[in-house]
């Protein structure tokens, strides 16, 4: 078959993107203020304006493979000199959130990118209270003998949690897989693979060394280094709470687990709060990034979140104050809470991002996408 | 008697008025806050799309104004109030002093060659250039009077040291003068007149390019408004037509025009100011005619070739001339410090990709602010502009009767579009004049107000 | 003839001639010229003391002629003639010598240049011994215009007038006025075509002054400023005022055909109504295609119709005229961008007919048969070069009308898909507001550059093949409807206009203005006023404030009742004329005429006609024909005592 050089517009493409989030998509009139202003662009050679063009038009097969869209990280200066008061970045984020409808295999997170905020907190609520009802009708009663030991085991309580995490990483090793075929992973690489790690970590510390001296800049780096080490030291203390437990009481890996423990509650309930409070109570002052990005994906990912990092840190508190009675009926809360996290947001929501961020940045790398010098 | 009729501004839009209406026999008022009559295009070098000489279309227009007996020049003027209504209305106009009495100058320019203050800087030219103290604005300046600036001259504004030990400086202008016209001690004065219509045609100015501060306008030497560049390439100008760089005087080998600077912006202006892509189309084939070397680049979005002969002249300029035009927004100009050359940052939509160009000059083609906050009844559209009555049915009246409007305070436009509603508000002002009373001038003070 | 006595004026203009110029030196030597009595320079010659000298000099030295070497005579001509006759000579005894302009702005080199100023006064001072005295002539002016078109421009144009109180006369060649404006469903977002013009011809309706003569042709135009004579031709009618638009004779009537009015979207009858408020509000016959059966007047109560009617001559007498006779949309070839192939291809203005509320289909956008799901726009057809045999000019309203329409369509049909395939966006001014909005409408814009949009029409649909110049590639947009987006033409009839009004035609085909940019209502001919479209694509907003301002221009004129006319025209001497007739056929205005004057054939100029343009002058084999302050003789003195000679006589 003779691939045809023409490509078909689709004017769908356009109305999925502006109800994922991309209001602004046909307000753009092309002047390519965005790709020029952009610091990202001083180091890779890609145009965002031509990402936001295709799907003005609707050119199915130019938009899923591009990984322009991923490059951005959201430094806003495009959005602050848009002659036409349209916001690239918003756009740029509708198209990833349109990308990764198209890498999930199962077509879930395109829809879900496109449900309202309500329908989505519906479905979380129900998720959680089938969960806690599962916890509670089929735990319950045998669990009740731990409650007065000086520490809850809770080996049992992990098979939810971990049927749940299982799915959200089969999920992901699937949409990851499309999403590398789809940037041209593994072809037409022309940098090694350790220099291109190099060059990956220069760009990252070279690009944001910039954006920390903006004051605006600054908060939504913070906030993003302190969820992302929030998470990762989470994860790994639920993995040993869940695994292995024991661990808790040797000394000195104790100490250092609750002291973890509470960098990571801390971290994570900044990183989530300090937005959520920000969109929440959104003044004159408050900068555009916390106004613009209403999507109910950006809310659903701070409000997933925000109470898991709340009641965590609470958990820690009561435990160190010897409340197990509470902590445990908390924790078991919040088990409930990280289910539908696991099983919708993660692989389907906003999170995933990072691993497709990550995905498409290698391959740029490892495509000589970079500029030299 | 006849009424009589004000006319504000006294751009092209202004003389045309002014002229269709005393050539009816009707007594004309034109108040203009410059020395002489001329407005913007008496700072263009030549006009698109024919390339006319600007000053030699418009000079016979000025100098009929100075014929006709029954139009009354109120020159160095603004209109401070107005009050009444169509067919009485009563308004006060502040005459600053010249501190020359015009009936006696005869422009010889004498004066303008003594005075001993010599770095002023020049209005006409921008600021590109100096003139002395007490100047004639433009050697084809209608009236063609002298004037002296009183911020700057000596015997009017003395150093502190002078002015407490309570001397008089200078004074020699007064001693060149043949015809003994200086007078130090002229004051401002509030003429009123009663008129039965206003046409107001007070045109427009450039925007503050300023206010975009990733350009640096103000900050780069080699950086320059259109207007600016059109003083530079006019034989009148500051270097007589030489194009030459601020900064160390050469010709420069590659220049750039970057269009919608301020206009089509929700940043700073909504609409289009419709003169500006002509414009430096205009400059580059001008910029290409004194120096065929050099290489024009403009930067464009839409390039906006609408009217008579407009597109053909696009054309033109880039078969004939080789004018490159690249469809990109400039976001940035950077001046690279030891050659005092502009960087321009902008991505080339047509190859998607960011690119950085280096040149000896730029040209920012500035949008138009329309020059409409005026003690005027009249309301304002969103953008700044006159907002008409019904442009489709009462084509140049504002909201007040009896008042009309022409030209670029109404709305961006070139010329030959202001010298249209400028001839179709003078029929309208007549009709009101023609019915109405008689007028008064009255001096109200003489020596009150303001001074300086 | 006198004694010539000269005067020579020599201006320093401050320091713009003296700064070059040894001004004392070139008076000290048109001293020596024969004939110069006195010469003086002075700082301004124009000034009220300079001009005093020279009358001065003219009253005690007894001049005849003056020579002022000072500016370019088109700043200063009419001072100097002015001061000249206020001291008693005839103003046309004054030569200018250009020393500014033509010598000391151009020149640096102080010596040189005073030796061309002395040339340029000897030159001025050898043809001032040749002039002569000169009347001017004042001719009566009739306070009433013709205006031709009634399009808004037209109708403005007379509104105007007859308010100033001047007697005008609308020469519409359609049965209605009201023009293309009325056609359009939208000029604005707020505003209907049709309710702006209904408005301006209710006033027309209601005002005295104003007389409209629709079906009717201006066949000859004879006279000049302040003096035409029109002749009228009044294509019959056949229904009178009597008419109640019952529309009985309509349904009679079988003569179908496209309706031009709906841009032929349907059809109408041979006996028809061009539009809801059209006036006259009466039926119309189409002359060209009635085969005259009868039916309708059989079927007509009111005894409105009466076939036997013929066309008629009207003599009109005017003072001025305005042209306003509009413009003709772009005729798309058959098969550009797949027009007349396929109904779902439709113009721009078929499309405003569709929204407007009166149309065949009520407003409904139905192209081929029904609403379409998808609708692009081609811009630029017709225009700006775009394809082959499209003008070279930007028709100036077609990317606004489109956007505009685009606005309209989005909010009935929110969920259509539009496009606009562009070249460059023309909304200027304020207009940019509509292209900011059409963002928000959601209105896809798609921008093509060299390469020309191509159409496929196939059993599929519709497919605009584009090469899209922002990504460089080519893409393939399905649709279901295309609106050409069609430019402006000259009048079809601009010819026979030409011929009867003799306006002259610029290269794009529309008539030429005075001047372009100074002078944008007035054509070279006095008497003759342009407005709307007619001088080039205008939009209706432009076109109207054209119409009031042509309008002024005529008021101005005529105001005084009376019109002088410059005494520098051909004259004939009638002893050397041999009747040849070359200058009849070479004057651009035609003023001349050959006359039989004691059986000899001479030709005769008609004074109030001529421009003096010396066409005539220069295209005489026997010299008759001379131009008045520019003679052979005095053009020749001139010219040997620019190449040094001593005298010519």
């Amino acid at each position: 078959m003779v691939a045809s050089s023409i490509l078909f517009a689709n004017p769908k493409i356009a109305e999925e993107i502006i109800k994922m989030g991309g209001k602004s998509l046909l307000e753009c009139y092309q002047c390519g203020s965005c790709t020029a202003v952009c610091p990202i662009t001083e180091s890779i050679d890609v145009s965002f304006r031509r990402a936001i063009r295709y799907t003005q038009i609707g050119l199915n097969e130019k938009i899923l493979g591009d990984i322009t869209p991923w490059t951005c990280n959201l430094h806003g200066d495009c959005t602050d000199s848009c002659p036409r008061g349209a916001s690239p970045s918003e756009v740029l984020a509708a198209i990833r959130r349109y990308q990764s409808g198209f890498f999930d295999p199962f077509g879930v997170s395109r829809w879900w990118n496109k449900t309202k905020l309500f329908e989505k907190l519906i479905l979380y609520f129900v998720v959680f209270v089938i969960s806690l009802s599962f916890y509670y009708f089929y735990y319950w009663n045998s669990l009740t003998g731990y409650i007065s030991t000086e520490f809850f085991a809770v080996k049992d309580l992990s098979y939810p949690i971990a049927f749940s995490a299982l799915f959200a990483s089969l999920i992901l090793f699937l949409s990851a897989k499309r999403a590398y075929r789809a940037f041209g992973g593994g072809k037409e690489y022309k940098v090694g693979f350790l220099s291109s790690i190099i060059k990956l970590t220069k760009f990252f510390i070279e690009v944001e060394k910039d954006a920390l001296k903006v004051p605006e800049k600054r908060d939504r780096i913070i906030e993003h280094v302190f969820i992302l080490l929030g998470l990762g030291f989470y994860t790994l203390i639920l993995l040993f709470y869940l695994f292995s437990p024991s661990y808790f009481f040797i000394y000195p890996y104790g100490m250092i687990l609750k002291f973890l423990g509470y960098f990571a509650a801390i971290s994570l309930l900044y990183g989530f709060s300090s937005p959520l409070m920000k969109r929440l109570f959104a003044r004159q002052k408050t900068h555009w990034y916390y106004k613009k990005f209403t999507h109910s994906t950006d809310w659903m990912s701070l409000i997933a979140f925000f109470p898991v990092a709340l009641l965590y840190l609470a958990i820690l508190i009561l435990n160190d104050i010897s409340y197990y009675y509470f902590s445990y009926i908390l924790y078991i809360v919040v088990l409930s809470l990280i289910v539908p996290i696991l099983l919708l947001e993660v692989p389907f929501g906003k999170h995933n991002h990072w691993l497709y961020k990550v995905l498409a940045y290698y391959i740029a790398a490892r495509k000589g996408f970079f500029k030299e010098g | 008697m006849n009424g009589s009729v004000l006319v504000v501004g006294g751009g092209v839009a202004g003389i045309q008025a002014a002229l269709d209406l005393a050539e009816q026999g009707i007594e004309v008022f034109l108040v203009e806050k410059a020395p002489s009559i001329g407005g913007k295009m008496a700072y263009l070098d030549k006009t698109f799309p024919t390339l006319d000489c600007a000053s030699c279309i418009l000079a016979p227009k000025m100098a009929a104004v100075l014929r006709y007996p029954n139009i009354k020049l109120l020159m160095n003027s603004e209109v401070e109030d107005v009050t009444g209504r169509a067919g009485n209305f009563v308004v006060r106009v502040l005459k600053r002093p010249t501190y020359v009495d015009w009936t006696k100058c005869n422009g010889c320019g004498i004066c303008t060659q003594k005075c001993p203050v010599k770095n002023v800087p020049d209005d006409y030219n921008l600021g590109l250039s100096n003139r002395r103290a007490i100047y004639i604005m433009f050697p084809q300046a209608v009236p063609k009077k002298a004037v002296i600036d009183a911020r700057y001259c000596m015997r009017l504004n003395p150093p502190e040291k002078a002015k407490k030990e309570g001397k008089t400086l200078c004074g020699v202008c007064e001693r060149h003068c043949p015809t003994k016209a200086i007078e130090y001690e002229q004051k401002s004065e509030v003429i009123e007149l009663k008129v039965a219509a206003i046409i107001v045609a007070t045109g427009m100015e450039l925007y503050n390019a300023k206010n975009i501060p990733e350009y640096g306008y103000g900050v780069y030497q080699n950086l320059y408004t259109n207007l600016e560049f059109e003083r530079l390439v006019s034989a009148t100008g500051p270097s007589g037509g030489e194009i030459l760089r601020r900064s160390d005087g050469k010709h420069p080998k590659k220049i750039a025009w970057i269009q919608c600077v301020g206009s089509r912006d929700v940043r700073f202006n909504h609409y289009c100011s419709a003169y500006c892509c002509m414009a430096a189309t205009k400059q580059a084939i001008l910029a290409k005619e004194h120096l065929p070397e050099v290489q024009c680049t403009v930067y464009y979005m839409d390039i906006r070739a609408f009217g008579k002969g407009f597109n053909e002249f696009l054309e033109r300029a880039k078969r004939e001339f080789g004018v490159r035009y690249i469809r990109g927004k400039v976001v940035r100009i950077e001046e690279l410090a030891d050659t005092k050359n502009l960087r321009v940052v902008y991505e080339d939509t047509a190859e998607s990709y960011l690119r950085v160009e280096e040149y000896d000059m730029v040209v920012l083609s500035v949008a138009i602010t329309p020059n409409s906050r005026l003690p005027l009844p009249v309301e304002l559209t969103s953008d700044g502009f006159v907002k008409l009555k019904d442009p489709y049915l009462d084509p140049v009246s504002t909201t007040v009767e009896g008042i009309f409007v022409v030209g670029a305070v109404a709305g961006a436009k070139d010329i030959p579009d202001s010298v249209t509603e400028a001839s179709a508000a003078a029929a309208r002002a007549a009709l009101i004049a023609k019915r109405s009373m008689a007028r008064e001038v009255r001096v109200l003070a003489n020596g009150g107000v303001l001074n300086g | 003839m006198d004694e010539v006595r000269i005067g020579v004026y020599v201006c320093h203009c401050g320091f713009n001639i003296a700064g070059v110029v040894d001004v004392k030196k070139v008076a000290e030597y048109a001293k020596t010229l024969p004939g110069v009595v006195v010469a003086r320079d002075y700082v301004f010659m124009c000034s009220e003391p300079g001009q005093d000298l020279i009358k001065e000099d003219i009253k005690n030295q007894n001049l005849n002629r003056v020579v002022v070497a000072s500016c370019s005579p088109a700043l200063h001509e009419i001072t100097f003639r002015t001061a000249i006759s206020e001291a008693g000579l005839n103003k046309y005894l004054l030569e200018m010598a250009n020393i500014r302009e033509h010598c000391s702005w151009v020149h640096h080199e102080k010596e040189k240049a005073t030796e061309k100023a002395m040339e340029i006064v000897r030159m001025a001072v050898a043809k001032a011994r040749y002039l002569e005295p000169l009347e001017e002539l004042e001719v009566e002016a009739k306070k009433s215009v013709l205006v031709l078109g009634g399009g808004v421009a037209g109708i403005r144009a007379a509104l105007e007038l007859a308010n100033y109180g001047f007697d005008v006369y609308i020469v519409e060649k359609s049965p209605t006025i009201g023009g293309k404006a009325a056609l359009i469903g939208y000029i604005d977002p707020k505003t209907k075509g049709a309710e702006v013009v209904s408005k301006m011809v209710e006033k027309i309706r209601d005002c005295p002054k104003i007389q409209v003569f629709t079906s009717a042709e201006l066949v000859q135009l004879t006279g000049s400023a302040g003096n035409y004579v029109a002749k009228l031709r009044l294509n019959p009618r056949f229904v009178n005022s009597r008419c109640t638009r019952c529309g009985e004779c309509e349904e009679v009537c079988p003569i179908e055909v496209s309706n031009e009015y709906n841009f032929g979207l349907d059809k109408r009858k041979a006996i028809f109504i061009p539009f809801k408020n059209a006036y006259p509000p009466y039926y119309a016959i189409d002359y060209r295609v009635c085969v005259k059966c009868g039916e309708c007047e059989k079927v007509c109560r009111y005894k409105a119709i009466n076939l036997k009617e013929e066309a008629k001559i009207v003599e009109l007498r005017v003072g001025a005229v305005i042209i306003a006779t509009g413009y003709d949309p772009y005729r798309p070839f058959k098969g550009e961008y797949g027009y007349g192939l396929s109904p779902n291809v439709i113009t721009l203005f078929q499309l405003e007919r569709l929204l407007d509320p009166e149309s065949p289909t009520k407003g409904e956008l139905i192209v081929g048969n029904k609403v379409p799901k998808s609708l692009a726009f081609i811009q630029c057809v017709g225009s700006r070069g775009t394809t082959l045999g499209a003008k070279s000019y930007c028709s100036r309203m077609c990317c606004t009308t489109a956007i505009n329409s685009a606005i309209k369509i989005k909010e009935k049909y929110p969920e259509m898909n539009v496009y606009i395939i562009y070249k460059d966006i023309m909304t200027y001014g304020s207009d940019e507001s509509l292209y900011e909005e059409a963002g928000k409408k959601l209105i896809n814009f798609i921008k093509f550059e060299e390469k020309i949009p191509k159409v496929t029409i196939s059993p599929e649909g519709l497919f605009i093949d584009v090469f899209e110049y922002t990504i460089q590639q080519e893409i393939r947009i399905p649709v279901e409807a295309i609106v050409l987006s069609i430019g402006m033409l000259p009048p079809r009839d601009i010819e026979e206009l030409i011929a009867v009004t003799r306006v002259s035609c610029g290269g794009e085909g529309f008539v030429r203005e005075a001047h372009l940019k100074l002078a944008p209502v007035e054509a070279p001919t006095k008497g003759i006023f342009l407005a709307g479209c007619i001088t080039g694509p205008k939009n209706i907003l432009e076109s109207i404030r054209m119409g009031s301002a042509a309008a002024a221009k005529a008021m101005s004129l005529l105001s005084k009742g009376k019109i002088t006319i410059e005494p520098m025209i051909a004259q004939v001497d009638e002893e050397r004329c041999s009747g040849c007739g070359i200058c009849v056929a070479v004057c651009p205005y035609s003023a001349i005429s050959i006359k039989s004057v004691n059986g000899d054939r001479i030709a005769k100029v008609e004074k109030a006609l001529c421009m003096g343009c010396g066409t005539c002058n220069a295209s005489c084999p026997s010299g008759a024909m001379q131009h008045l302050g520019f003679k052979d003789v005095q053009l020749l003195a001139q010219t040997v005592a620019a190449l040094r000679g001593e005298s010519y006589g």
